[in-house]
């Protein structure tokens, strides 16, 4: 119950929700591109702030917020101290500690990566998290159709997407289950830590294996019995046409991807 | 519109090289005719055929031996499976695992845009899917945010929107509780009056069927005995090696009869009463 | 074991400092009392809670006021978590969580940290396979994959009878079972419950369940016990089945006509049989004596 808020698309009405679903794949790659080309320190915190910003518009949670970074916190502290710790010059260094020197640029170049870690994370939970995987999935079927020329079968594979995003909540939950009921026949969880108290991870792997299996063929079977065969002769659920806003959401993505080029 | 002739279906193709006798089959050679517009009962024990066998009439599943045939259409064909799935729709035991959109709306139009009706009618059809079961929500409502009963009511909506002429429900109300099931099944008999189908009821609870044309009894992958409700419950050995049990007031009423006392047909506490007090 | 709850109440919002508890109460102001050797049902709608207060007293959940005691101790406060291994927990569908590749090491599962020989783990798997009613020999090197639905369910709860259980709480143990492994289902709930003097409890939503295997009933309806006694009198209770949207079990319905009528023993539901004999008996003599 506590965990299906999490992760995957809710309605809340906002601003971001409205907008084409292609038009936002598409900003999500120039404002990525943007984020990860740009070398400039002060343009990448300020791409991360517009982020933050969205993040607001989009009504999302902020403890979600949070909760998303601190979950990468690991990550950034390596990539913070690796980076520090190379050292280009002997002028650089700014404090010694023991055999360890740390480098003002190495710092800042662990800063940024940082940032860039963040800002990608940030923009694919506010593309997953303000549109509905439907939506998204055909979305990406009309901007990937040019690859159906090579027999790409890119409506299966946006397809299984999609569907992947709908199962991870139910398969969180299930999971939780089958952890409770696992312990409740391992004796008691009060002792220490699952992992010491189950000869491997068998036991909690093998039951989410089997249940996805048959979840996933229970739902295949539906979808086929709804006269599902592919995109053969399928119409898209929504007209998708552009409005204003997204245009708007277009241009000011290109503009700021060009805008680092002439920095 | 439902001709089953001599069908045998083995979940796994037997093996020709040790072809040994522990291979049962789901279902051997099962013969059946359903026309258009009956109620019919599926009944029977866990692991009795009656669930393999809808799963052949929409050409889920293709019968090993003997053919099936659903308006004419051969489920063995492969171009007539459109037509056939179009024709017959199911409601599956789990909702969570049947529903593919994540709001009302998109849900109800999954199986339209598979069949490529136009947006515009899309849009006007889950409206009057929607209303049609009672549902009381916007095609907007998140399926996460409904009830048990709520999202078997959406299952029901999401099937009768592509006008099925044959609906099978494969225990669609076994999750439920008694209230919901009670509504799912009021609902469902609401929804007949207005659009007429052929209907097949998969369950284990005897007092959900008593209103059908017709029983079908299964018991290790064969059908052992058909006939009206009225003809099959006396015979209650046959019944309870179905694993099934009739309500209470029909075994009562049974008995009764059976000492020679006259009892009205569909019995309750209050003919009862009467029966007793005058 | 006894088990008893007080004043319990639950939410999923933590708790702030200095500030009242905030809701949504999933669980309001929960009292009970439970004997060891109760059978003892519980019903409701989904969503009433029920799932929630069957996790307090497995301590998969602590009470966010009020206390648990199993056996007069708080486990939470004593910090005696291990008091919880007392009690036998059975998820619905619990064959769903079966991995491993024989019955007996399926069931010999909860038994590895218990440190014990071969021949101890053998007495006990055995033991917990004679009270599910699955012959030791013919099942215990089978895959519990290529079982009937009835035989998985059987091999799970041995999964959990096996550690012995004083107190065994099962959600909806007969869901998806056909009528005869309902009926096996309630003689081993029965037969462990007399045997053993274990604590049954478990959630139903048949009413004929109830009526026939419980010798208590508690129904739960948005988070608190609307009603707590015998299945008999909440059953028949008017206000009680009106509140849940229930209809009264025929059993109790004709027995109570019947009783008014004067001719049924108190403290007995009858069975079809038993009460077409008594209108048998009954029409027979009206007759005589016009």
């Amino acid at each position: 119950m506590s965990g299906k808020s999490f992760l995957l698309y809710q309605k809340r009405n906002s601003w971001l929700e409205r907008w084409d679903p292609r038009m936002k794949i598409l900003a999500v790659l120039l404002f990525g591109a943007a984020l990860l080309l740009t070398h400039s320190p002060e343009l990448k915190t300020a791409q991360l702030l517009i982020l933050i910003a969205l993040w607001g518009v989009a009504k999302l949670s902020w403890r979600v917020l949070v909760f998303t970074l601190l979950s990468l916190s690991l990550f950034f502290a390596s990539t913070m101290i690796y980076q520090a710790l190379l050292v280009t010059s002997a002028g650089d260094v700014m404090i010694t500690w023991g055999p360890l020197h740390f480098s003002r640029p190495g710092a800042i170049k662990g800063i940024m990566m940082c940032e860039q870690i963040a800002g990608i994370v940030l923009l694919l939970s506010l593309l997953v998290r303000t549109t509905s995987p439907i939506l998204l999935a055909e979305g990406l079927e009309i901007l990937l159709k040019p690859l159906k020329k090579w027999r790409l079968p890119v409506h299966e594979a946006v397809m299984m997407f999609s569907i992947a995003l709908r199962f991870l909540p139910i398969l969180m939950e299930e999971f939780d289950k089958i952890r409770k009921a696992q312990l409740a026949r391992g004796g008691g969880f009060h002792r220490k830590g699952i992992t010491s108290r189950f000869s491997g991870v068998l036991p909690m792997l093998m039951p989410l294996f089997v249940m996805s299996i048959l979840r996933a063929k229970d739902l295949a079977v539906a979808m086929e019995s709804r006269c599902y065969q592919g995109d053969e002769g399928r119409t898209p659920i929504r007209i998708y046409r552009f409005r204003l806003s997204d245009y708007a959401v277009f241009t000011f993505s290109l503009a700021n991807l060009l805008f680092i080029f002439v920095w | 519109m439902i001709d089953i002739r001599n069908a045998t279906f083995y979940y796994n193709e037997p093996d020709e090289e040790d072809e040994d006798a522990g291979h049962k089959p789901a279902l051997s050679h099962v013969s059946l005719n359903i026309p258009f517009g009956e109620f019919v009962a599926f009944l029977g024990r866990n692991g009795s055929g009656k669930s393999s066998l809808s799963r052949l009439l929409n050409g889920i599943e293709l019968p090993t031996e003997g053919t099936v045939l659903v308006e004419g259409h051969n489920t063995s064909e492969r171009s007539s499976l459109p037509a056939i799935r179009r024709a017959v729709q199911i409601v599956f035991q789990n909702p969570e695992n049947q529903q593919v959109g994540i709001t009302v709306g998109e849900d109800i139009a999954f199986g339209l845009s598979n069949i490529g009706w136009p947006q515009e009618e899309i849009a006007s059809r889950i409206a009057w899917a929607i209303q049609l079961v009672g549902l009381e929500a916007d095609e907007e409502r998140p399926v996460s945010n409904l009830s048990g009963g709520e999202k078997q009511k959406l299952a029901l909506a999401s099937v009768l929107a592509l006008a099925p002429r044959c609906l099978i429900l494969d225990e669609a109300t076994s999750m439920l509780d008694p209230v919901a099931r009670r509504q799912f099944v009021e609902t469902l008999h609401e929804v007949r009056k207005q659009v007429p189908f052929t209907l097949i009821y998969i369950t284990h609870h005897l007092e959900e069927v008593t209103g059908a044309d017709r029983w079908v009894l299964f018991r290790s992958g064969e059908i052992i005995a058909e006939g009206t409700p009225a003809k099959l419950e006396q015979d209650t050995v046959l019944l309870e090696n179905c694993g099934l049990e009739l309500p209470y007031y029909h075994r009562l009423a049974g008995l009764l009869r059976q000492q020679g006392i006259s009892v009205p047909a569909d019995m309750n506490e209050q003919k009862l009463r009467d029966l007793l007090c005058t | 074991m006894h088990i008893k709850l007080n004043d319990v109440t639950f939410t999923y919002s933590k708790r702030r400092r200095n500030k009242p508890l905030a809701g949504p109460f999933v669980l309001q102001h929960l009292g009970l009392s439970v004997e060891s050797g109760e059978m003892l049902a519980i019903a409701g709608k989904s969503g009433s809670g029920k799932s929630t207060f069957l996790q307090l007293l497995k301590g998969f959940l602590a009470p966010s006021e009020g206390t648990v005691e199993l056996d007069a101790t708080d486990p939470h406060l004593s910090r005696r978590p291990q008091v919880f291994d007392r009690v036998g927990f059975i998820f619905q569908y619990p064959e769903h969580q079966l991995f491993s590749t024989t019955v007996f090491e399926d069931i010999a599962f909860g038994l590895q940290s218990a440190k014990l020989t071969a021949e101890e783990k053998e007495v006990k798997v055995r033991a917990a396979m004679e009270a599910v009613q699955l012959d030791y020999e013919q099942f215990k090197d089978r895959s519990p994959f290529e079982l009937s639905g009835g035989e998985k369910r059987r091999v799970a709860i041995a999964g959990v009878v096996v550690l012995e259980p004083e107190v065994l709480i099962l959600d909806e143990p007969t869901a998806g079972l056909d009528l005869q492994s309902r009926t096996s289902l309630f003689d081993l709930l029965h037969s462990m419950n007399r045997q053993r003097g274990m604590t049954v409890m478990w959630v139903s939503h048949q009413l004929e369940e109830i009526l026939e295997h419980a010798s208590r009933l508690i129904a739960l309806k948005e988070g608190q016990f609307l009603a707590d006694g015998h299945p008999t009198d909440l059953l028949s209770d008017p206000l009680l089945l009106e509140a849940f949207g229930w209809e009264e079990p025929p059993a109790l319905a004709v027995t109570r006509l019947l009783r008014k009528l004067g001719s049924v023993p108190s403290n007995e539901i009858l069975s079809p049989q038993e009460a077409a004999d008594t209108i048998t008996k009954l029409l027979s003599s009206r007759q005589i004596s016009v």
